[in-house]
């Protein structure tokens, strides 16, 4: 490392922030990567397959996620973020404010002693999108990054009551330390910074009431149905209703649930239509006798090999694609949900019954965004994802900060990790260019 | 920051010195449900008494201090539970009081009074709302089995009053073992945590049952919808039944029914029905009931008893939202049905109501 070289700071760790981290790393760049869940991953690690080539999410990921953690360049600083900015480009100073773990990140060696004894259930786990609940001690996933536990600061009944301590006494490796508390810490000497914060979804601040969405528990989001499919979640892959266990023979996926909507957002999700046939592709494969219906306004595949891979879902995994607009949602009174929808091929109303009804939900930005934009001192569109010059993509509205993924719009995983690499080496020009 | 470390954990030992062995222990069996769900292999109930399985097993207590905070005798969590479910007097939050009867025949011939426990509880099954329910049954000798049924079937076998101590928390601690056998049969549960329960029992049970759940600690975290019955007082089983056989001639294996109204009457199967005065009970009583002040319990989403109804009838307060949607169902499905108030003691009857369990708990706190 060159002496006195400055830092870079990269907000958010998935796999934009990783990759940028993990470029500037190998550049011999100092990096802060700082996220603010327990573990690094972001949605990816949440995701079963990836389009169109339908690999193992958190397989291609986990190495970039082990890398991330041992680089001698990357310091990781989780369950933390950022809460002023302060100088200017190639010259900020930057307050994080760390929640304390409650376990000591380099002792524990992720054995779940802590989580099998703790008194406590019913902590909800955003990995799972709320599907399973944990101990107040425990592991967002079990090959999460840094691979350590941590306690939850408000279930955990010895934080808030003083007695308790089970996890003290079961943990061998004496990695829980209760004298932790939150701290702030300044990073002088930071060059740049790079903004990876990636995204919400459109469910986490609307209710979707009208499409029966936590009202019938035969509608769920694609998020949870990435999870249900997903060996390592709540069904371990094995695809049933959580109204009755039955397997659903007939799935019907709704495209568009909250974007090119006036009443929500405008602007087109950009993703949705191709993890929707990623999705029924893998459901079928689970599954040779089901039948999917992807009701449809426009079918977006712009990538490469994005259009032959859904040719391939109508040819060879049962694929049914209805150009429509759907009218009413509804069920029966076994659960079954029954769609009224326009038919824009025949013009007809139709109706269908399926077992499932799966949406496919708008991205939207991460929470917190307006707080960050504004320690960070940068502009937000009319979205509130972050301004950018279209000539300047990677650049935000104050010099020195940049921006890659999903905070910047919708986008996919490829383009995520493009935009990673390209914010990165604009980021390291300020460590490594000439005059500034 | 305070250092937890210092701060004294009161043990099972303590509950032994202050509620075991002064008489305050109500049986519920919290203490023992939580120890042994935990596989700590320390404390098992004895009878009424909660205690060390021996010497050898008192060493594997681990001080955890969890049995103290969930006993209902207990001062910890008082102050906060009480604001949590809006505690500002004896009756507890009341967001309404009706009475009503079951419509079903089959449950009107077992049931207590209104059968309204049990139909709703049926309810609760055929909805998909539960999957398991916290009762209790009795055995040929008249004798409370605590028991968590897993099917609507069963209770039948659980409906009526049961005059004797049922600890009825007792039963969680095999809830993983049951967790497993309703798990392979209802499908659409995937994990032990995603399971629901309801609970029944008397005010003491349900104030520990809350607590537990103010902690949300295992393995009341599942539990979903708590009933509270009406208690003025509860029985030693032998003592009663001793009271019982020399004042009617009646074998605990012949008891049919018993009903408290002012007196109490036993129904034998041969349809005998023999009064014996209240009073003479009062050797049976468990101390601990001499001392509580709570008549309808008010840590509960419902709570059901026949003081104050019409013969027939059974009196539900409802306490949260929860518990009205149920209500709610359960009368525009046609299972219960309203008690008709009189046009001319309408607008009388709801306070008239809550002035009786006033007097009922100020009866039971004079005790």
């Amino acid at each position: 490392m060159v002496e006195n070289s400055k830092s870079i700071l990269v907000i958010g760790g998935g796999v934009a922030g990783i990759q940028a981290a993990l470029d500037l790393g190998d550049m011999g760049i100092n990096v802060h990567l700082v996220e603010k869940r327990p573990c690094i991953g972001g949605k990816m690690a949440q995701l079963d397959k990836t389009f169109p080539t339908l690999d193992c999410s958190i397989c291609i990921l986990a190495p970039k996620l082990s890398e991330c953690y041992r680089h001698p360049n990357i310091t990781l600083h989780t369950l933390s973020e950022v809460q002023k900015v302060e100088g200017s480009s190639g010259q900020f100073s930057v307050e994080i404010f760390k929640r304390a773990r409650y376990v000591k990140e380099d002792v524990c060696t992720g054995c779940g002693d802590c989580a099998t004894v703790c008194p406590v259930r019913g902590v909800k786990n955003y990995f799972d999108v709320d599907l399973m609940t944990q101990a107040a001690a425990y592991i967002p996933f079990p090959s999460a990054v840094p691979p350590a536990y941590l306690v939850d600061k408000e279930s955990c009944v010895y934080l808030n009551y003083g007695i308790c301590g089970l996890c003290i006494q079961a943990c061998g490796a004496e990695a829980i330390d209760f004298t932790q508390t939150d701290t702030s810490l300044t990073l002088d000497n930071i060059s740049s910074i790079i903004v990876a914060a990636g995204y919400s979804l459109i469910e986490d601040t609307v209710p979707l009431k009208k499409f029966g969405y936590k009202k019938y528990k035969n509608v769920i989001s694609a998020l949870e149905f990435e999870r249900l499919i997903c060996a390592s979640g709540p069904l371990e892959g094995h695809l049933k209703r959580l109204s009755d266990g039955k397997e659903p023979k007939k799935i019907a996926f709704l495209q568009c649930v909250g974007s090119r909507d006036e009443r929500n957002k405008d602007y087109c999700s950009s993703i949705c239509c191709m993890y929707t046939t990623k999705e029924a592709m893998i459901a079928y494969e689970h599954d040779n006798n089901l039948e999917t219906y992807v009701f449809y306004i426009d079918m977006r595949a712009g990538g490469k090999g994005f259009q032959k891979f859904l040719h391939r879902g109508e040819d060879e995994y049962n694929i049914k694609y209805i150009k429509s607009k759907i009218a009413q949602i509804s069920v029966d009174n076994k659960g079954n949900p029954k769609l009224v929808y326009e038919n824009y091929d025949t013009n007809k109303i139709e109706q269908l019954k399926v077992d499932l009804v799966v949406l496919a939900t708008c991205i939207i930005p991460p929470e917190g965004i307006d707080e960050l934009a504004i320690s960070l001192g940068i502009e937000l569109d009319e979205n509130k994802f972050i301004k950018t010059n279209p000539f300047y993509p990677m650049e935000t509205t104050r010099e020195g900060i940049y921006v890659c993924g999903c905070v910047h719009e919708p986008m996919d995983i490829p383009r995520s990790v493009a935009e990673a690499s390209s914010a990165a080496a604009k980021a390291a020009e300020l460590v490594r260019g000439g005059e500034f | 920051m305070e250092d937890l470390s210092l701060k004294e954990i009161k043990t099972f030992k303590d509950l032994e010195d202050e509620v075991v062995s002064s008489n305050k222990c109500c049986a519920c069996g919290a203490c023992v449900a939580y120890c042994e769900i935990q596989g700590f292999d320390t404390i098992e109930m004895e009878g009424y008494t909660p205690k060390f399985k021996s010497d050898k097993n008192a060493e594997n207590c681990k001080e955890c201090g969890l049995c103290f905070y969930i006993c209902p005798q207990t001062e910890p969590l008082t102050d906060k539970l009480n604001k949590l479910y809006l505690i500002e007097d004896e009756l507890g939050h009341i967001a309404d009081v009706i009475s009503a009867k079951t419509t079903n025949a089959k449950i009107k011939g077992v049931g207590q009074d209104g059968g309204i426990v049990s139909t709703i509880l049926s309810y609760l099954f055929d909805s998909n709302q539960i999957d398991a329910a916290i009762v209790s049954e009795y055995d040929k000798n008249f004798q409370p089995i605590p028991t968590l049924i897993d099917n609507k079937v069963d209770l039948i076998k659980s409906a009526g009053t049961r005059y004797s101590i049922s600890s009825n928390i007792l039963p969680l601690k095999d809830l993983y073992a049951m967790a497993e056998k309703i798990i392979e049969e209802h499908s659409n549960v995937y994990d032990i945590d995603q399971l629901s329960l309801a609970f029944v029992g008397t005010p003491c049970q349900c104030r520990a049952i809350s607590k537990m759940k103010l902690l949300n600690v295992k393995p009341a975290h599942v539990i979903n919808y708590v009933f509270s019955l009406f208690c003025f007082e509860n029985f030693d089983y032998a003592k009663l039944m001793e009271i019982i056989k020399s004042k009617t001639k009646i074998e605990p294996s012949q008891i049919k029914k018993a009903q408290i109204k002012k007196n109490m009457f036993i129904t034998s199967k041969d349809g005998k029905t023999v009064e014996i005065n209240i009073k003479d009970l009062d050797d049976a009583v468990r101390s601990h009931c001499n001392e509580c002040d709570e008549f309808v319990g008010r840590f509960s989403d419902l709570s059901i008893g026949a003081s104050g109804a019409p013969t027939g009838y059974s009196m539900i307060i409802m306490r949260s939202e929860k518990a009205q949607n149920l209500i709610d169902s359960v009368i525009s499905e046609g299972l219960i049905e309203k008690y008709k108030i009189p046009a001319e003691q309408y607008s009388e009857w709801k306070p008239k109501k809550i002035n009786w369990f006033r007097k009922m708990t100020a009866l039971k706190t004079k005790k």
